[in-house]
């Protein structure tokens, strides 16, 4: 496929894309000593992006919000950073490429779309494709993480969010991906036994509004029972696995991490994962619950040695430690939760970092150059949230939105670039980011390059998503 | 100074994209004229009062479609003026096309009621050209696409619950009592 492309000169941009016509990198605040620029603009959807050892950017077109439209071609870019030239690497199937790392030769890229998510390989020099993975059950509302490879032991590791928003599969999805796949449902990572609380809802599917009943870890309109038994499997919904590089011995280490977007391995070789928080809305509504960074202790372990993966709540903990059937979790908007499992596996929490609700902390990458700074801390991006739809609190409106620098080690953070003003560039009709959702370190050490999706309003009512929309921007060094 | 990269925004690029939109708001008017003028003809001959009142208000409702569908080729510096009557004989043969086909399918059913099924697909082929209208401004980022198209995508989602609602209802009258309804 072709792509069309042009070079300009110009640093302030005026566009014809009136969703989003005007770009200026001097709408956005960065520490002294750091240099804003873009580098691109136009980009449609863009999810991820991962460099290869030679400084080409592999950038993942595609994306979408909810609901899944329109469709834009789900495309691999690989952009030269020095002679800024763009070409269109590969072109996915079934959707959106959403995860890109580089290794030996190799890309790998993790797909949603389609009932079953999947991690493929494609070979840099002939651009032969294969699929390794191809079994993640997917089809609903969360998102790929990883794949990112181990420095400690050069595995490969992945993971893949919920099937639910909020525990239970309840007719929002039905504006997402339940229509397209209406059995859908959780899957546990690990044997467990239901308490019968089921979810009342109206059912989308039928003529009239008589009222209906869904179980945890069942399709929509399936009730569970008291003491039911639930099978974990090894593909399960809330994962993280690892595999081999060729996605042979695949092992699960991790689960009831809702949606983990970000994965990024520490230089001494410590897993962790962005998160997001339940949402307080709808006939299963969680007030409070956190965005976070989790550590993945089952990443130091030998391969093959984890005998039960760790739990990490979803979806019957926020990330403050509190069951969600708690007081504290009581919604403004939306009915309260119940639990849902009777045996509750051993939480593997507190997370290493909480931020505010509906941040949306999506990708994130560990600065290893002392010549950018702030070694050792990562880098998260925040697409910021979709309040008022997912939160009726007015002091979320502007929650995310940015890039934060978070010491995993004591769990305190700063703002390393946020708009002038806060909310993205739209609320103010600047030119700053929109919607940030990754941000990868030149491997020469001097630059952060960030991802920004484009620009998605929300409404109590909708969300819309442009397209052409997107651009890449670059923070260096001075 | 730094180079920007523009992709897919170049006006080329765009000014292509543009031709293929300008052909699908032909698309919309077309569809969106046919209904206009079946809901017009088919006011009289509804003898229930309540599914009269409920279309004359649908077809106020429609004319502003109608403007609206007008409105998107100016928003890509087109216009629909020189197009507007070869879609508006294009429509009425469409419109005589399809009441023919109706009259062969509808198993004997007489009277208004078949008014109200064939007002029934065409609202829903017009709803689906402005759905896709606001998918395409979605697409090229243009906003001024979306706002147009999505208001008249949501108006014609209620008209159709109430065209379907109404169809339903009357049905059987027409088809087990053939009742002139």
């Amino acid at each position: 496929m072709k792509i069309s492309t042009k070079k300009i000169k110009e640093q302030v941009l005026h566009l014809p894309t009136s969703a989003r016509p005007y770009i200026n990198p001097d709408d956005i605040n960065v520490p002294e000593g750091y240099k804003v620029e873009v580098v691109a603009a136009g980009l449609s959807f863009p999810t991820g992006m991962g460099f290869d050892d030679n400084g080409s950017l592999y950038i993942l077109e595609g994306g979408s919000t909810w609901p899944t439209r329109p469709a834009l071609p789900p495309r691999i870019l690989k952009l030269d950073t020095d002679k800024k030239e763009l070409e269109v690497f590969a072109v996915e199937t079934l959707g959106g490429p959403r995860g890109v790392t580089y290794k030996d030769g190799y890309l790998y890229v993790s797909c949603k779309g389609g009932y079953l998510a999947r991690v493929v390989r494609y070979d840099l020099k002939t651009r032969e494709r294969k699929v390794l993975i191809e079994k993640i059950p997917s089809g609903g509302w969360h998102e790929p993480g990883g794949p990112v490879f181990s420095p400690h032991d050069g595995l490969m590791y992945f993971a893949n969010g919920s099937v639910s928003q909020n525990g239970v599969c309840l007719p929002a999805g039905f504006t997402v991906d339940f229509a397209k796949h209406p059995e859908v449902h959780d899957v546990p990572g690990v044997d467990i036994t239901l308490t019968g609380n089921n979810v009342t809802s109206r059912n989308p599917l039928m003529p009239f509004p008589f009222l209906t009943e869904t179980g945890a870890f069942k399709p929509f309109g399936t009730p569970a029972k008291k003491g039911e038994k639930i099978k974990g499997e090894l593909w399960c919904s809330t994962g993280l696995w690892r595999s081999k590089p060729d996605g042979s011995d695949v092992e699960l280490i991790a689960w009831g991490l809702r949606n983990p977007y970000g994965l990024a391995f520490s230089e001494d070789g410590e897993l962790y994962a962005s998160d997001n928080c339940l949402e307080e809305k709808g006939e299963r509504a969680i007030a409070g619950d956190p965005d976070r960074i989790w550590h993945i202790r089952n990443a130091k372990t030998s391969h093959g040695s984890v005998k039960t993966p760790d739990w990490y709540g979803f979806p019957e903990m926020r990330a403050d430690g509190v069951p969600v059937w708690d007081e504290k979790c009581k919604p403004a908007k939306g009915k309260a939760a119940e639990q849902l499992i009777e045996n509750l596996p051993k939480w593997a929490g507190p997370p290493v970092y909480l931020e505010k609700p509906h941040s949306a902390m999506t990708k994130m990458d560990f600065c290893k150059s002392d010549f950018f700074g702030h070694r050792g801390e990562l880098f998260v991006t925040e697409w910021g949230t979709y309040a008022p739809l997912n939160s009726p609190h007015e002091k979320d409106l502007d929650n995310g939105f940015q890039i934060v620098r978070v010491n995993v080690k004591n769990g305190k953070s700063e703002v390393f670039l946020r708009n002038k003003n806060s909310g993205p560039a739209s609320y103010h009709q600047n030119g700053g980011i929109e919607r940030p959702v990754d941000c990868k370190f030149h491997p020469d050490g001097k630059s952060l390059y960030i991802l920004d999706f484009g620009h998605s309003p929300i409404t109590e009512g909708y969300i819309h998503a442009y397209g052409h929309t997107g651009v890449l921007w670059k923070v260096t060094k001075q | 100074m730094n180079e920007v990269l523009l992709i897919e925004i170049d006006d080329e690029t765009l000014n292509k994209q543009l031709n293929e939109v300008e052909r699908w708001f032909e698309h919309v008017l077309t569809t969106q004229l046919a209904f206009e003028l079946q809901i017009k003809q088919s006011i009289p001959k509804i003898k229930e009062p309540h599914i009269k009142e409920a279309l004359e208000r649908m077809y106020s409702a429609t004319k502003h479609h109608t403007t609206t569908a007008e409105q998107l080729f100016q928003v890509i510096n087109k216009t629909a003026d020189e197009k507007k009557d070869t879609i508006l004989a294009v429509s009425s043969a469409a419109i005589e096309k399809g009441l023919m086909i109706f009259q062969e399918t509808l198993a004997g059913a007489v009277g208004s009621w078949r008014e109200l099924h064939h007002l029934l697909l065409l609202n829903q082929q017009a709803l689906d050209a402005f759905a896709v209208a606001e998918q395409l401004g979605l697409s090229l980022g243009i906003k001024e696409i979306v706002l147009l198209s999505f208001k008249v995508a949501h108006d014609k989602t209620m008209h159709q619950l109430l065209l379907q609602e109404y169809m339903l209802e009357m049905a059987p009258i027409s088809i087990l009592y053939k009742e002139s309804i």
